[in-house]
């Protein structure tokens, strides 16, 4: 049994990959809530210049998303009212003519 | 502290990375977990160790063995890459022995990888896997032969 123990052991075992950097282990969490915040404001400013016709509707200036936060942190029931507004305002009407729906609908 | 800790790391870490595998079936998932143990000493989450050695491989198992429980049962163990080296270089013969190994019982197949690779004593192996000397030289001992019968059919 010893020459297959000998044997055994002329197989190293490999050597593992360096411990990942620590500090970008502890920002994965935080890294991952900017990219995701930075996104949304990205998307946000692009369906503003996308319908710049719509937001100069009188009483229809879309909020900023700090204006947004600090309205749902203190007026919840207003929030409700002012994001279904800018939605109305700032997402394209699938349902208008002209819209997505209608092509769509042609094809079936 | 961190300096202490990327030694042992320098030192255990290939035995440590070959218990992983061998529990796991799985190189890259015996990595992670190795990885998870040394993060957690680097971030100071740690008892105080008398014998390092001994705490890295009961770490290492406790760590795996909580791998395991969050894993699906459904999936099948399967060896997915190299964690021994073979001597002439060839990945077929460490593939051989790997899958060789990974057909032992899995109380055998841990004592043989402690035994063979992590270096431990017989008293080291078995306070790691929380058996009797007795019983772990026991298992070693069939663990070989078994070994032998399988790898070289």
């Amino acid at each position: 049994m010893d020459d297959f123990e000998n044997r055994l052991r002329e197989f190293t075992p490999r050597r593992p990959a360096a411990i990942p950097d620590e500090r970008l282990q502890f920002l994965r969490g935080p890294i991952w809530v900017a990219v995701a915040a930075g996104m949304a404001a990205v998307m946000l400013v692009a369906a503003r210049l996308q319908r710049p016709a719509d937001t100069g509707r009188p009483g229809a200036a879309p909020l900023t998303v700090n204006e947004l936060t600090t309205l749902a942190l203190e007026k919840p029931g207003d929030f409700d009212v002012v994001l279904s507004r800018m939605s109305r305002e700032l997402l394209p009407d699938v349902t208008a003519p002209g819209g997505v729906l209608q092509p769509l609908s042609r094809e079936f | 502290m961190n300096g202490e800790v990327r030694q042992l790391y320098e030192i255990h870490g290939p035995a440590l990375l070959a218990y992983a595998s061998a529990l796991l079936r799985d190189p890259s998932a015996g990595e992670d977990v190795l990885h998870q143990v040394f993060l957690n000493l680097l971030r100071g989450r740690a008892p105080a160790i008398d014998d390092a050695k001994a705490y890295l491989f009961r770490a290492v198992r406790n760590t795996a063995l909580n791998h395991i429980r969050g894993q699906s049962r459904e999936v099948e163990l399967v060896d997915a890459g190299i964690w021994l080296e073979s001597p002439d270089g060839s990945a077929e013969t460490s593939m051989a022995l790997q899958s060789a190994l990974g057909r032992l019982p899995a109380e055998q197949r841990e004592i043989v990888v402690l035994k063979t690779w992590g270096q431990l004593t017989f008293e080291e192996a078995a306070a790691v896997v929380g058996v009797s000397p007795n019983t772990a030289a026991s298992r070693y001992r069939y663990g070989l032969e078994k070994l032998k019968e399988i790898w070289h059919g």
